[in-house]
């Protein structure tokens, strides 16, 4: 799994990206040193609760972006209980970060198959 | 008797060609031509079945001649050759059901198989001439450098090419990548070609491949939601009656007034903290029992806890293709739903520079 988000890594503007198993916490992270485990699994958490929250309220989210003055974050989840996110600076190109998470999509659908 | 016309700046390989190609004598007939402006003229003056044209020529080269018969002759089935394609841009290329490309040096096998399946699909909707996505891929290919005009029902949209990229792209209001996404993915596009790139600043930003594939499933699922847009119910009971004839909080504060001017604002509503709900937009509005608390919350815990600045919005993207957008504006939480396939970022740009002013 860690090649698939060393991949989303070398995007320009992308800071790093975790694997976040909503009962298991991360799976697996890139981010620098600063984003400790701890603080991952909150931001999972969160996103998680905004995932939920936006279930309820809307059609079925396929995707979640976070503007922060210095930060953005976009999440995506692959399963009931996995996202991924990635946090970006405000240099990141949201489209190619979009894109990439929808082949990250279909990398783990196929590696699904495959090992099923 | 089908006419093919052979295109090439290099006349032994057109006489080779001519020789070999005598074996289907009976089936089509050649015509040739060393440059564009050649082609153009026998093209204007004789009916011509199938192109099959180089891409690197002096004179008028094969995309200026790709984009004359883009204008003048869309329905004619293209075959292009270039020395510069890859298997991969070949893939790509077949794909897109627009034009043949096959590779330099020709393999007459190959050719003789593009001008059977050419001349065989005519008029065809399969293959018909040159799209706009081939046309770029066909420049991707080659590196080129151009700015193309495209005939378009708001005025002219322009591309702007250098080095294969679509560095940027203008049409009516839109620029940068919200144009391009807008304009490359249009039919029967009547291009014309500036051999010049007036722009020099990337603005778009997107390999031209992601950029395709980005703006191809923007088309694909506008349409769909057309199309689900379109369905009538079975019969009058299956409508759902509307909530209200008249809204009772329709809101005529400064920033509904602004929400309501937004092209590209389907919906919104606006919450204040205690007293909830205190707007929304003209017309129906399916936000009005949106459970903005829940947000709140986790928003404002994750603004306490990251030390990422403030926080300004966030954007929720959905399998109906309509991205909310939920952000503070003083004292209210605003949540918008957009227009299908419109992009959260002009939109905010747009609320910000008209909420300055």
């Amino acid at each position: 799994m860690t090649y698939l988000i060393n991949e989303l890594k070398v995007i320009p503007g992308v800071l790093g990206a975790c694997l976040f198993h909503s009962d298991e916490g991360v799976k697996v992270a890139n981010l620098p040193a600063v984003f400790k485990t701890e603080r991952l699994q909150m931001i999972g958490n969160h996103l998680n609760k905004m995932y939920a929250a936006g279930m309820t309220s809307f059609d079925v989210i396929d995707g979640l972006c976070l503007h922060f003055d210095e930060s953005i974050i976009v999440a995506r989840s692959f399963a009931a209980d996995t996202l991924c996110f990635v946090v970006c600076d405000p240099a990141y190109n949201l489209n190619i970060v979009v894109m990439s998470l929808g082949l990250m999509q279909e990398e783990i659908d196929r590696l699904a198959v495959v090992g099923g | 008797m089908k006419k093919v016309l052979i295109v090439d700046d290099e006349g032994s390989f057109l006489l080779s060609l001519q020789d070999v190609l005598k074996v289907h004598q009976d089936k089509f007939e050649i015509l040739t031509a060393e440059n564009g402006d050649a082609a153009v003229k026998i093209l204007r003056d004789t009916p011509v079945d199938l192109l099959v044209t180089d891409l690197r020529m002096p004179e008028m080269n094969g995309f200026e001649l790709l984009a004359w018969t883009s204008r003048h002759q869309p329905q004619l089935p293209v075959v292009a050759m270039s020395a510069f394609g890859t298997p991969e841009i070949e893939d790509r290329l077949k794909k897109m059901d627009t034009l043949q490309f096959i590779e330099k040096p020709v393999d007459l096998p190959v050719l003789e198989k593009a001008i059977f399946n050419g001349l065989k699909a005519g008029g065809k909707s399969y293959i018909r001439g040159i799209t706009l996505a081939t046309f770029l891929q066909l420049m991707n290919v080659e590196k080129k450098n151009c700015t193309l005009k495209i005939a378009a029902p708001e005025g002219p949209a322009y591309l702007f090419v250098a080095n294969g990229e679509l560095i940027d792209a203008e049409y009516g209001s839109l620029k940068g990548l919200d144009a391009a996404l807008e304009i490359v993915s249009w039919d029967d596009a009547e291009i014309e070609m500036d051999g010049i790139c007036r722009r020099q600043e990337d603005v778009v930003n997107m390999p031209l491949s992601h950029l395709l594939i980005e703006a191809f499933r923007i088309k694909d699922e506008a349409a769909e939601e057309q199309k689900k847009g379109g369905v009538v119910p079975a019969s009058a009971d299956d409508e759902i009656p509307p909530s209200s004839p008249e809204p009772a909080q329709k809101s005529e504060s400064p920033l509904a007034r602004v929400l309501n001017g937004i092209t590209n604002v389907q919906e919104f509503a606006l919450f204040e903290s205690e007293k909830g709900l205190s707007g929304f937009n003209n017309g129906p509005c399916s936000l009005q029992g949106f459970d903005i608390t829940a947000f709140e919350e986790v928003l404002s815990e994750v603004a306490a806890e990251f030390d990422w600045g403030g926080y300004r919005s966030m954007v929720l993207g959905t399998t109906g293709r309509n991205r909310y957008v939920l952000f503070n504006h003083h004292q209210q939480h605003v949540v918008l739903k957009l227009k299908p396939g419109a992009q959260a970022a002009p939109v905010l740009k747009e609320i910000e520079r008209v909420t300055e002013l």
